[in-house]
């Protein structure tokens, strides 16, 4: 795991470090009357600490060439991103557009868009579920979704 | 005939859009359901309070009145989304008077643009200790307080309740010095004062009465007016001639800023009625509140701006101050 | 003995077909509260509370207390199915419980959960009626000093639960106690890493963090591949424990009993904790440590049976003494109030019909827990066989919505999908998210313990070790810290020579 562990724990030392700053900036304080930083200078320092321990081990094994558990071609990037993406978009539009709205082209995206299924079962299923969730989400617990453009 | 489902759904669609777009004629206040913002959690206090409300509110203003939860910082989320809502009276904020009086003065970004309508009802703050405690009297502890500064733990749940301005102005007042301990759930405050690590809890009736009652707890004196019902035989701060010591929880009902003075009116009177009802009444009594309406928006807008000078002051002398 | 006869009271009272009606309904509710992550039992109980408010006062504990059964219950099915921990307490049910239904025993997995949470929590209702009293003072015996070196210990059980390199799960541990004090400093209230924005205040909040963590996180990597991959075993192999599995989990479960009940009695300790102390025993004691995490049931039901314990365990300072253990029971005890009883040490005196009405409904709750959902499970194996490509869009639209409605805010959605984004990525850079996790749950307690415990002994370390109680929880915390490295580098050292 050579590789990985040298970017990973590389990041996670910068971040250590970052936060001890911060840390520091907040005050220590004292032992009496312990400030707000200590707790995550204390968390920070051992964060740093560690990752230092295992980006140096990883510098230091001359590296094996790491065999990836999957065939690259068999790794679909697209698709983590497409859903990542989109549940950003459905979280930013939330408010504006409303719950049944955004759930319904949410869905049809998953359903069509990423796993390819035939665009009639996408919008079937996609209004069944977003009628059924609003059902027992917004009525049966009273969850007060969004109402966007179909709201009062 | 995969078109002809895509146009039945649009179809729906609109025609469901048209239906919401059908305003509500302007009628009388109040017209619409309307809602109480709790900003803090279901089955806390002020929450119990607003809920024991609700069927009487709704029965006499003829809609639905309803309490919402909106928790988060210590009051601030639901104060901030009340006051940006439209002042038309369907959205008011029901609180403890901690997120417009304490957090302002902590830091006066915190101030939100609200209009009170009325202050409910009270509750006592009080000052405890366990049973098997040597300090039987407030006496007690000021002079041990005196002689061995720094000696004796207070806690409170925390430099953002009322609780710890009200034992700020007692160490001030009383000239004495306590180590103030911030045990931020109350439970977990009276455990501790219970198993006796720390001396003393400053804090509201309702997390020690039980205890008091089955004579656990020891109340040493209380911050309101006069003495409680349940408990006569607690001095108040003001008769050990402590009267500065008077902050209390108080429950209020506000709005956002410029409400319709209809709206307001229609307020003071339902809430006279409500609060006069047997049955709300023996709810509020149960859960260890005093009710005591006061209403009149300008009056109340000066007694919260006294508060938060009073508590400013405080806040600065201790360093709170941000 | 007077206690029994009054129990045998209680059972009557908790028997009348109307309360068995609201036992019914609440447990029904819980139940689905409990799967849909986010609402959980708080939500439920808050929504039913104007309910309540009409019914008789037993009545209304009995459902709510079916409410709080349900959503624990709930919670452990989604962390099988799905894995996504409905509550926090099943977090360590996640681990083999999700492996489980991997293999296709998902039946098994949620049965066994279900009879383990079932013998656990009638078994310590029991001990419970007889021991309250004086185990309720035990529990006062614990300040901010024990409670520090208690967590503290757990910390440590975290290090011991690391499958792979110690020094990542520590470090995934410091990332989580960095995490915590995101919000506002116990003792000054000054806000940190906030960058301004209010819902942060409050921190990052753990149910958000866990659904991305482990919900999103686990689709993404699903995703990843191609959706004609089989994610689930198709052929579902029985739907109930077998012998073996009987055999297997009968001990985890009495010991996990005895170890949840004795813990939950510490006012305030979450009943997380007792999960995975239960599980790190299991695995402590188990002949093959190493298949802990690929789908072993003593790590279901070891777990499953600490949580319902330590709410049982839970019970004791709340029906003693008025001290609610957390959220959940600090509504119901509002609820108790409305009615006029008054929990506490005179709620025994006052209203003995309405304590040992609680008692023997509670017990009533657990079987109807368990005869409800038994059939259930044939339901739920069935919605595992629903082809990813449309299975996953379902679990993603439970999870946003999930943490919408954790507090109504959008912020919520936002810090689930970056913590889903950091999931996935933990994942192909090998990180284990359990100790992020536990770290999580325990770093606002350590510092809140550790602070006031400074101001209490006025800056001195000692009084970690002068007290006995915290003093033996330090000292365990060593010995668990030595045991994991001694075991981990003969472990470690047997991986290497097998990977070269």
């Amino acid at each position: 795991m050579g590789r990985l562990d040298i970017y990973s724990s590389g990041f996670w030392l910068l971040l250590s470090i970052y936060i001890a700053v911060e840390s520091y900036r907040l005050d220590l304080g004292n032992w009496h009357t312990p400030g707000p930083g200590y707790f995550s200078f204390g968390a920070a320092l051992l964060l740093g600490v560690m990752s230092l321990s295992v980006l140096v081990k990883a510098l230091l094994k001359p590296p094996k060439g790491e065999t990836l558990a999957v065939a690259p071609e068999e790794v679909r990037w697209q698709n983590v991103v497409l859903v990542i993406g989109s549940m950003f978009f459905y979280v930013l539009l939330l408010n504006s557009v409303g719950f049944v709205v955004c759930t319904f082209l949410l869905l049809v995206f998953f359903l069509f868009g990423v796993s390819r299924q035939r665009c009639l079962t996408a919008i079937l299923i996609a209004s069944l579920v977003t009628i059924g969730s609003y059902i027992v989400f917004d009525t049966l617990l009273n969850a007060q979704l969004p109402k966007g453009i179909l709201g009062g | 005939m995969k078109m002809k489902i895509v146009w039945i759904i649009l179809i729906a669609t609109v025609v469901g859009i048209g239906f919401n777009a059908v305003g509500y004629a302007q009628e009388k206040y109040p017209s619409k359901p309307t809602q109480i913002v709790v900003p803090f959690g279901a089955g806390g206090s002020s929450d119990l309070f607003f809920r024991s409300l609700t069927d009487e509110l709704s029965k006499t203003m003829k809609v639905p009145v309803t309490v919402v939860n909106r928790t988060g910082a210590s009051g601030l989320v639901g104060a901030d989304f009340v006051a940006n809502s439209k002042n038309d009276g369907y959205t008011l904020l029901g609180t403890s008077s901690a997120p417009v009086t304490i957090a302002p003065a902590i830091d006066p970004k915190d101030a939100r643009e609200l209009d009170p309508l009325a202050l409910l009802a009270y509750q006592a703050n009080i000052i405890v200790t366990r049973s098997e405690s040597e300090f039987k009297t407030l006496d007690d502890l000021v002079a041990y307080a005196k002689k061995k500064p720094g000696a004796l733990t207070c806690g409170t749940s925390g430099i953002e309740s009322e609780p710890y301005f009200a034992l700020e102005l007692f160490k001030a007042a009383a000239k004495i010095d306590l180590r103030h301990v911030p045990i931020s759930s109350s439970r977990e405050g009276i455990t501790s004062t219970l198993g006796g690590h720390i001396d003393f809890w400053f804090g509201s009736l309702a997390t020690s009465q039980s205890l008091m009652k089955a004579d656990r707890i020891r109340g040493l004196a209380v911050c309101t007016e006069r003495r409680l019902e349940s408990f006569p035989s607690i001095p108040t701060f003001a008769e050990k001639h402590y009267p500065q010591v008077n902050v209390n929880l108080i429950i209020t009902l506000l709005g956002p800023r410029g409400l319709p003075p209809a709206v307001i009116k229609t307020w003071e009177d339902v809430l006279k009625s409500v609060l006069a009802n047997p049955e709300v009444a023996a709810s509020i009594k149960r859960l260890n509140y005093d009710i005591d309406l006061q209403v009149g928006t300008e009056k109340l807008r000066t007694y919260f701006k006294g508060e938060v000078e009073r508590f400013s002051k405080i806040a600065k002398q201790t360093g709170l101050r941000k | 003995m007077e206690s029994l006869q009054n129990l045998v009271m209680g059972l009557g009272t908790a028997l009348h077909p109307v309360n068995l009606f609201y036992c019914f309904i609440g447990v029904l509710i819980g139940t689905l509260t409990g799967v849909l992550p986010g609402i959980g039992p708080v939500g439920a109980i808050s929504l039913l509370l104007p309910v309540t408010f009409h019914v008789p006062p037993l009545s209304a504990f009995i459902m709510l207390a079916g409410i709080m059964y349900g959503a624990q219950y709930g919670g452990s099915t989604t962390s099988i199915l799905v894995n996504i921990p409905g509550e926090a307490s099943s977090v360590i049910t996640c681990m083999d419980g999700y492996a489980m239904a991997r293999k296709g025993r998902a039946g098994p997995a949620l049965g066994m959960a279900a009879f383990a949470s079932f013998i656990a929590g009638t078994g310590t209702l029991f001990a419970l009626v007889l021991v309250a009293p004086p185990l309720a003072e035990f529990g006062l015996r614990f300040g901010p000093p024990e409670y520090f070196s208690l967590m503290v210990c757990g910390l440590t059980i975290v290090v011991y639960l690391a499958r792979g390199s110690i020094a990542k799960a520590l470090m995934m541990m410091s990332f989580g106690l960095i995490l915590a004090a995101v919000g506002l400093d116990p003792i000054s209230s000054h806000p940190r890493f906030t960058y301004g924005v209010l819902a942060l205040r409050d921190g990052v909040g753990l149910p958000q963090v866990v659904i991305g963590l482990f919900g999103v996180s686990e689709v993404l990597i699903t995703v990843e591949r191609s959706f004609s991959r089989v994610v689930f075993e198709t052929k579902i192999k029985g739907l109930l424990p077998t012998l073996q599995d009987w055999k297997d989990s009968i001990l985890p479960v009495l010991r996990a009993s005895f170890l949840g009940f004795f813990m939950g009695i510490i006012p305030g300790i979450s009943v997380v904790i007792p999960t995975f102390v239960s599980y790190s025993l299991e695995k402590k004691l188990s002949r093959f440590p190493e298949k802990f995490g690929t789908g072993v049931i003593a790590g279901v039901a070891g777990p499953e049976a600490a949580n319902n314990a330590a709410a049982s365990g839970t019970l004791v300072p709340l029906l003693s003494l008025g001290i609610p253990a957390g959220a959940s029971s600090a509504i119901v005890l509002g609820a108790l109030m409305i009615y006029g009883l008054n929990p506490g040490p005179l709620l025994i005196k006052e209203s003995p019909q309405v304590f040992w009405g609680v008692i023997g409904s509670m017990y009533i709750g657990n079987v109807m827990l368990l005869l409800l959902n038994l059939p259930l499970i044939g339901i739920w194996v069935k919605v595992l066989k629903i082809p990813y490509g449309i299975l996953f869009s379902l679990i993603i639209l439970f999870c946003l919505i999930g943490s919408y409605t954790i507090n109504n805010s959008l912020t919520d959605m936002y810090i689930m999908i970056i913590f889903g984004v950091m999931g996935y990525l933990m994942k192909k850079f090998d990180y284990e998210a359990t100790p992020l996790i536990l770290a999580l749950v325990l770093g606002p307690m350590i510092e809140n313990a550790l602070a006031r415990s400074m101001i209490i002994s006025r800056g001195s370390f000692l009084v970690f070790f002068q007290r006995p109680i915290s003093a033996i929880f330090l000292g365990m915390a060593l010995l668990i810290l030595l045991s994991s490295f001694l075991s981990k580098k003969k472990l470690g050292e047997d991986i290497l020579n097998m990977e070269e």
